[in-house]
């Protein structure tokens, strides 16, 4: 652990010294180095010695532990760097690459420290490594003051109730390990519940939830699409952290003591009510975006939505995980491994055409099909298309809801899963097909390899699903034991088979093929050729059907869901925010870039190395 | 169920797999030279022979001359069509092998999307506006009928405790072939009829029928197809059609052997291809409110009986 805490610190310090220099080569060389740093973080992982640091704060014990949670987690940061980087090679721009992998990977360190901590304090001091170098990473391509606000005011207000909700949950005490905390609330104490309460919000605002997910959509659409596609795939993976940890710290069993309604905690029919109905709402927006960084956003948040309605209905057994559980865990990595191969393509086409609103693209996919498929299958993914990685998750989900007899939030469910096919229209359609536009001429392909390895994961991970089961039941053993070819699902209400699934996918869509052959050769012709019998279109005429794209659905949805969703009161609670933290902490922020900070922490990182080894704590 | 240790029967159960889709597009073209025979008649028209859709077909695939938009516009038909063969795989009929226990109704239903996505991938990849707002419409309104639609199917669900659509067919022949008695139709009834209404719309039956609506956008995702691409897409029309009827009654009418799955379906289609020749069509946004309306508040109310009783 502690070799990786160097490792990461040495890169950025690195990458951030690269920052000032930005030549030629620094682009190139900054890569290598955030590959070389996130490679090293790979072979950590296969590391299964459980390994800490710890040391004592005051009346308080810091710790952080390589435990199987942890090991569980700390991929989904991996496949974020490692896509994001290799994707950075094509992008062009040279002003902010540098900076840019030097932030991410004292980020990524803050998010191991937040996956390794053992106590609330530990956690809040990496949330905080965290939060700042991601106020850094957006400040960086900002277009507007507007996202940088945004994301400032809503990971103060995370992180101050992160805080107080752990005094509160310790009780005043400063003992903030998880044990004295379990302890606390095993009392039934208002102060500790609320102090639980607060917790639960701070992890909320981080994974984007409704209602608290204001900052996502305004921050993507301020930022690079490469720095969304970071902020989506790794950072929300804090906020399913701290869930799951609130959620196995209580439970159902905990939930149940405030009463229950068929067998379902009020608490949790509460919960997943308020989350339910934010879906809903944000897959309508998603699909009425224009920006396509915001219909991303919102597709994120209606996604990870499912996370924690399966997590909050979960519950534990002794014996095994339950289907709530490997459902939310794997729909985590469906999301990271979509969420970043929808955003990487955005952003090569940003990076080329210099727009990602919707109503200007279209086109692009005649002209880098590689591109294309690269996001049609991560959207196909997000839509949950059997046997793909986002269906074998997704599938765990709903069986979890059905078998806790929750048939109405199942219906709805199914019904954002229903919605999700609309915005994915829009981005597959507004994006790649249509008329190709004039801009899009000189377009060139980018991505192949980058593509093609998105492409299999998605497949293989869909496919081995039950292998992802076994990483979840077999943690800190041998990685041998871990691929299984047995492909069968099986659950209480019913189950599904990924093996055969794929071969009769591949068979019907070999008897379509072959159907289809029978008829006499095509011969290609250009899109606009065919429309109106043979009489082409005149250049300048506009066919893209580019915006109010969903029209009539728009009109008679939209004034429902303000309403559902109390955006205005939201928004008004946002510019408060906006105004009370960001006025105060705007100065301070303005003075700092990477450099400074990946020195700073380089700085810091030694320092309680030292510290540690000078007081004899434990350092493996 | 496949046996792996019987070479005769595997090669009788991947025959009859086989055979499946080619019954069922068989059927589902029948069905529509019914419907427009019925049709034609209510107008007092004498209308086309039965056969009609099948010399459609065969027409459309015999033409020489082929256009195409390039690859993605080819995977999209050919998409379109492997979707609906491979959802019908997954529905049981008593006596015929299937791989229904290798996926239970969640898996169903996601792979009934297949085919309409493929079909609207063609259609994106062409340049016409029609095509495209055909999608816009289709995909609109399917977010409206699958709350309806979910909420019926999660009524047999509660009242038959599983996923597993095997299982949910035997419980309702559990009193015999005949005996409607055990049918969800009757068991869910309120329910039932909410589900029924809903079937209208993802059959894409008038008055849901705006993902076509020829006077207003020029038949919306078939505008750009001709040739052998239209005829793929009259396949799809027809395998779906069989496919999502033989689902329905499965669901609610009790399933059964393939002949008699079939005779429901007929049951059914004739049904809605009688309201289809009633109606006219509703505006898409009116079409909506219809569909989150009254056959919502129904499932709900079938549902909740479910739960309750």
């Amino acid at each position: 652990m502690a070799t990786l805490l160097i490792v990461f610190s040495l890169c950025a310090a690195a990458v951030g010294l690269l920052s000032l220099v930005q030549s030629r080569w620094s682009k190139l060389a900054a890569i290598v180095l955030g590959l070389i740093a996130t490679g090293y973080g790979w072979l950590h992982e296969l590391s299964t010695e459980a390994e800490s640091i710890s040391f004592a704060f005051f009346n308080s014990q810091v710790a952080y532990m390589w435990t199987a949670i942890s090991r569980v987690f700390w991929p989904l940061v991996l496949f974020t760097l490692t896509f994001v980087y290799v994707a950075l090679y094509e992008v062009r721009e040279r002003r902010w690459i540098e900076s840019f992998v030097a932030l991410t990977l004292i980020n990524a360190l803050g998010i191991f420290l937040v996956f390794t901590s053992r106590s609330f304090l530990a956690l809040f001091l990496g949330w905080e490594v965290m939060s700042w170098s991601g106020l850094l990473i957006v400040k960086l391509t900002a277009t507007s003051e507007k996202p940088v606000r945004s994301y400032l005011a809503w990971s103060v207000a995370s992180g101050v109730l992160l805080l107080a909700g752990a005094l509160l949950m310790s009780k005043g005490t400063w003992d903030l390990s998880f044990n004295t905390v379990v302890n606390n609330l095993g009392e039934y104490d208002v102060v500790a519940m609320v102090g639980l309460a607060l917790a639960f919000v701070a992890f909320l605002i981080k994974l984007g939830i409704p209602p608290f997910h204001l900052w996502v959509p305004t921050t993507y659409e301020g930022v690079d699409p490469m720095v969304s596609a970071y902020l989506s795939g790794a950072m929300t993976k804090a906020g399913v952290f701290g869930v799951v940890l609130l959620v196995l710290i209580t439970g159902f069993e905990w939930f149940a003591q405030f009463g229950m309604f068929r067998n379902i905690p009020w608490v949790s029919f509460f919960i997943d009510g308020v989350i339910i109905a934010g879906a809903v709402v944000a897959t309508i927006r998603a699909w009425s975006a224009d920006d396509a960084s915001v219909l991303l956003a919102y597709s994120s948040i209606a996604q990870l939505s499912y996370v924690v309605i399966a997590l909050v209905l979960m519950k534990v057994e002794s014996y095994t995980l339950p289907a709530a559980f490997m459902g939310a865990m794997l729909l985590s990595y469906a999301h990271t491994l979509f969420e970043v191969s929808l955003f990487i393509p955005v952003g090569w086409i940003y990076h080329q055409v210099g727009t990602k609103s919707i109503a200007s693209l279209g086109g692009a996919g005649h002209k880098m099909p590689v591109t294309f498929m690269f996001g049609f299958v991560a959207i196909l993914s997000a839509v949950a298309i059997p046997p793909l990685v986002g269906f074998a998750a997704k599938f765990l989900i709903y069986e979890s809801i059905v078998e806790m007899k929750v048939y109405v939030l199942s219906a709805l469910a199914l019904v954002v899963g229903a919605g999700a096919f609309m915005y994915a229209f829009r981005y597959v359609y507004g994006i790649f097909w249509g008329q190709i536009k004039h801009e899009y001429k000189e377009v060139s392909p980018v991505g192949i390899v980058l593509g093609l390895f998105s492409i299999a994961l998605t497949v293989l991970l869909g496919i081995f699903n039950t292998s992802f089961q076994q990483f979840l039941t077999l943690p800190l053993e041998s990685f041998r034991n871990l691929l299984t070819l047995d492909f069968e699902t099986t659950t209480s209400v019913g189950g599904w088979h990924s093996a055969y699934l794929l071969a009769l996918f591949i068979t019907a869509g070999l008897i379509a093929l072959l159907v289809w052959s029978s008829g006499a050769p095509a011969r290609w012709i250009s899109p606009r050729n065919t429309w109106y019998a043979g009489e082409p279109p005149k250049p300048e005429w506009n066919l893209q059907v580019s915006s109010h794209f969903y029209g009539p659905f728009e009109r008679i949805l939209d004034p429902y869901a303000e309403k559902v969703s109390l955006e205005k009161w939201l928004q008004s609670l946002s510019s408060f925010l906006e105004k009370a933290i960001g006025d105060v902490i705007r100065n301070i922020s303005a003075d700092l870039n990477a450099s400074a900070l990946a020195s700073m922490l380089l700085l810091v990182v030694l320092a309680i190395v030292a510290y540690v080894a000078a007081r004899g704590g434990v350092l493996l | 169920m496949i046996n792996l240790n019987n070479f005769q029967i595997n090669v009788w159960a991947a025959l009859s797999l086989l055979f499946l889709p080619i019954y069922g597009t068989a059927i589902g073209l029948l069905f529509m030279g019914i419907f427009r025979r019925l049709s034609a008649r209510i107008h007092q028209r004498y209308g086309p022979p039965l056969w009609q859709p099948y010399a459609d077909v065969i027409k459309l695939f015999s033409k020489k001359s082929n256009f195409s938009h390039g690859w993605v516009y080819d995977l999209g038909v050919i998409m379109g069509l492997a979707g609906p063969a491979l959802m019908l795989w997954f529905i049981p009929f008593n006596g015929l092998p299937n791989m229904a226990p290798y996926g239970d109704l969640i898996v169903i239903l996601y792979t009934m999307v297949i085919g309409p996505l493929g079909m609207a991938l063609a259609a994106a990849v062409g340049a016409s506006p029609w095509g495209v707002l055909g999608v816009a419409r289709a995909l609109g309104m399917m977010f409206g009928y699958e709350l309806p639609f979910m909420l019926a199917v999660l009524a047999v669900v509660a009242k038959a405790g599983t996923l597993r659509l095997t299982e949910i067919a035997a419980m309702q022949q559990s009193a015999g072939l005949w005996n409607p008695s055990n049918w969800f139709y009757a068991l869910v009834p309120v329910a039932a009829v909410a589900g029924h209404i809903a079937l209208q719309g993802v059959m894409g039956e008038k008055p849901f029928d705006q993902a076509i609506a020829p006077h207003e956008i020029g038949t919306g995702i078939m505008t750009e197809f001709g040739g052998k691409y239209l005829g793929m897409m009259f396949l799809f029309a027809a395998l779906n059609l069989f496919a999502e009827l033989a689902l329905f009654s499965v669901l609610f009418l009790g399933g059964g052997p393939l002949w008699l799955v079939t005779l429901k379906a007929l049951f059914l289609y004739v049904i809605a291809s009688l309201v289809d020749i009633t109606y006219g069509r509703f505006r898409p946004d009116q079409a909506f409110a219809l569909l989150w309306k009254w056959p919502t508040v129904l499932a709900l109310i079938g549902l909740m009986i479910v739960l309750f009783s």
